[in-house]
């Protein structure tokens, strides 16, 4: 069985290995970036989309990762390698804590209350000068000796294969069933035998475990970490992403995250215009289609299959 | 307290204060294992928060509740669903976005039901069984959120039944406003499954003719206290009773 699921992703790593044969440096240092986003969208769209618990915090543990793995590697000499999972684990055991605090929280009020820890963590950055250098950033080692973006891309995708392969394995089974019971009515699920709350802590502690590991990994590659990435605008295009995609599919994050970057880089001299034109699409697509690119996917195959046909 | 084995459910002078206003106060029921026992009384005389109380979404601000001779009053819901309380709602809640036969599956494949998710086939076909049982066998692929009231309330009485083992069942105005033919799929499935299983139900209703078929006995709940017991005949005559009801 576990041979089976290995075979697997080494055939979907191996599918999408040759994408950079195509691209010149800077996209694939896009689609590097891309790849990022896919593991941090997916892994809120664990808490947000499949478990209805709105988190805004999300951002903040992607630069907590990445904090913990550049002050324990520039500081204690530990190999970047171990230092990337630290960062991860430090993510999830806070994810931890912030999910016990908010366990009683729904909607608006968990969401105020993960952004008030968001922007607590960014001004803590800011102000923790003497470690964190503040607002002028930290420069971080970067994982390796050369800064070609074409080797960073396999380790990428490597880290996105087996980060969304887990999501996937977690939402396939029966903590799948619990996270959209939890999700739909949190009364009923508990009544019918749910452990609520430790999955709702489970929950919480993967997602912010996996936005630990990438938001780490990023820090390495770009080798500059500063408090802006914990800005809630940050938080806003992870957001727009999963929204985009299609919130609560597991495809819907992977597709909003790569055509937003990919979009994002197409209309990057229009600077932050870009936020207005993207929180402009939103609402048209929470008018007109709220399932996102997949909801629009799904509508347009049967007719698209009985064109074909004719 | 009760330990021959013949009580399912006690109450022992349960309490349920919200800040000044007392809901339930020094309540002590008592339920025979295989019993129907319906819980009537005016609109605000705290027969939901009895339900609260004994599922474990409330906990008491006094008084105890045993199962089986057990404490269980300390228990969270979930907890209590692993020892065999199942309850359903007043307005139905059903998982809106999850599949009428996902909707099913979720207290077979809880936290409560130890490791029986590992025979998921078998879950998978129970549920199916019961589906058709209480005639929504054609929808089990439809989301929850398409059905109506009246189906939706059969979706989570139904959905209660897929518990192992389930020994005592409440039910929140289940015959609220459903039409005759649901009203007798409800009627029947709870007749069947006391009959064939021994479940015990504990019925909060307004639906007299409904009560009267089923119910065993009846306990008449009116400002937190539970005024009069008996068949419903029997306690249709008692003064205090005409009294809850008509005013005075």
């Amino acid at each position: 069985m576990a041979g089976r699921h290995i075979i697997f992703l080494a055939a979907v790593y191996a599918f999408l290995a040759p994408i950079p044969l195509w691209l010149g440096e800077y996209f694939i240092h896009v689609v590097n970036v891309s790849l990022y986003y896919v593991i941090m969208a997916a892994s809120w769209n664990l808490i947000a989309g499949y478990t209805g618990q709105f988190s805004l915090a999300h951002h903040a543990f992607a630069a907590m990762g990445g904090y913990t793995s550049a002050l324990l590697v520039i500081h204690s000499g530990l190999p970047i390698l171990l230092g990337i999972p630290v960062g991860g684990l430090l993510a999830g055991a806070v994810g931890f804590f912030l999910g016990t605090l908010c366990l009683k929280m729904r909607a608006i009020y968990l969401g105020l209350a993960t952004w008030a820890f968001a922007e607590s963590f960014r001004i803590t950055l800011s102000m923790g000068y003497r470690l964190t250098r503040g607002d002028l950033g930290l420069s971080t080692p970067t994982l390796l000796a050369t800064g070609q973006a074409l080797h960073y891309y396999y380790i990428f995708l490597l880290l996105a294969v087996v980060g969304l392969y887990s999501m996937y394995r977690i939402v396939s089974s029966r903590i799948g069933y619990y996270m959209r019971a939890i999700r739909d009515d949190e009364e009923a699920a508990l009544s019918m035998g749910v452990d609520t709350v430790k999955w709702k802590r489970f929950v919480f502690v993967v997602s912010s475990f996996w936005a630990g590991i990438a938001g780490a990994f990023h820090g390495h590659y770009i080798g500059l970490l500063s408090p802006v990435a914990v800005d809630f605008n940050e938080m806003a295009i992870l957001i727009i992403m999963v929204i985009t995609g299609g919130l609560r599919t597991f495809a819907g994050p992977i597709i909003g995250a790569v055509f937003i970057e990919l979009l994002s880089e197409f209309l990057r001299e229009y600077g932050q215009i870009r936020m207005v034109l993207f929180a402009f699409m939103v609402i048209v697509l929470m008018r007109v289609n709220r399932d996102g690119m997949v909801g629009l996917g799904r509508r347009i195959w049967p007719a698209l299959k009985a064109y074909v046909k004719r | 307290m009760s330990a021959d084995g013949i009580q399912l459910l006690e109450t022992k002078n349960l309490t349920k204060r919200f800040g000044g206003l007392v809901a339930v106060e020094n309540l002590s029921l008592s339920i025979r294992r295989g019993e129907i026992r319906g819980i009537i009384g005016p609109n605000g005389s705290g027969k939901t928060t009895l339900m609260n109380l004994i599922s474990g979404l409330y906990r008491a601000t006094a008084g105890a509740i045993y199962l089986e001779a057990q404490r269980i009053d300390g228990l969270t819901p979930n907890v209590r669903t692993a020892r065999g309380i199942i309850r359903t709602f007043q307005v139905p809640k059903v998982f809106r976005n999850m599949t009428v036969l996902e909707n099913m599956l979720v207290p077979a494949l809880s936290d409560s039901q130890g490791d029986r998710y590992k025979r998921h086939p078998e879950i998978v076909r129970e549920a199916q069984a019961l589906l058709q049982f209480v005639q929504l066998a054609h929808m089990e692929n439809r989301l929850a959120q398409t059905l109506s009231g009246g189906q939706n309330q059969l979706l989570q009485i139904a959905r209660g039944f897929m518990v192992q083992p389930l020994k005592l069942y409440l039910m929140d105005e289940p015959f609220a406003g459903v039409n005759p033919q649901i009203k007798s799929v409800i009627m029947e499935s709870i007749k069947a499954m006391n009959r064939e299983k021994g479940i015990t139900f504990v019925i909060v209703s307004h639906e007299m003719p409904s009560v009267r078929r089923l119910c065993d006995r009846v306990s008449v709940i009116h400002e937190g206290r539970c005024i009069a017991e008996g068949t419903l005949e029997e306690v249709a005559h008692i003064p205090a009773v005409i009294e809850a009801y008509i005013g005075g």
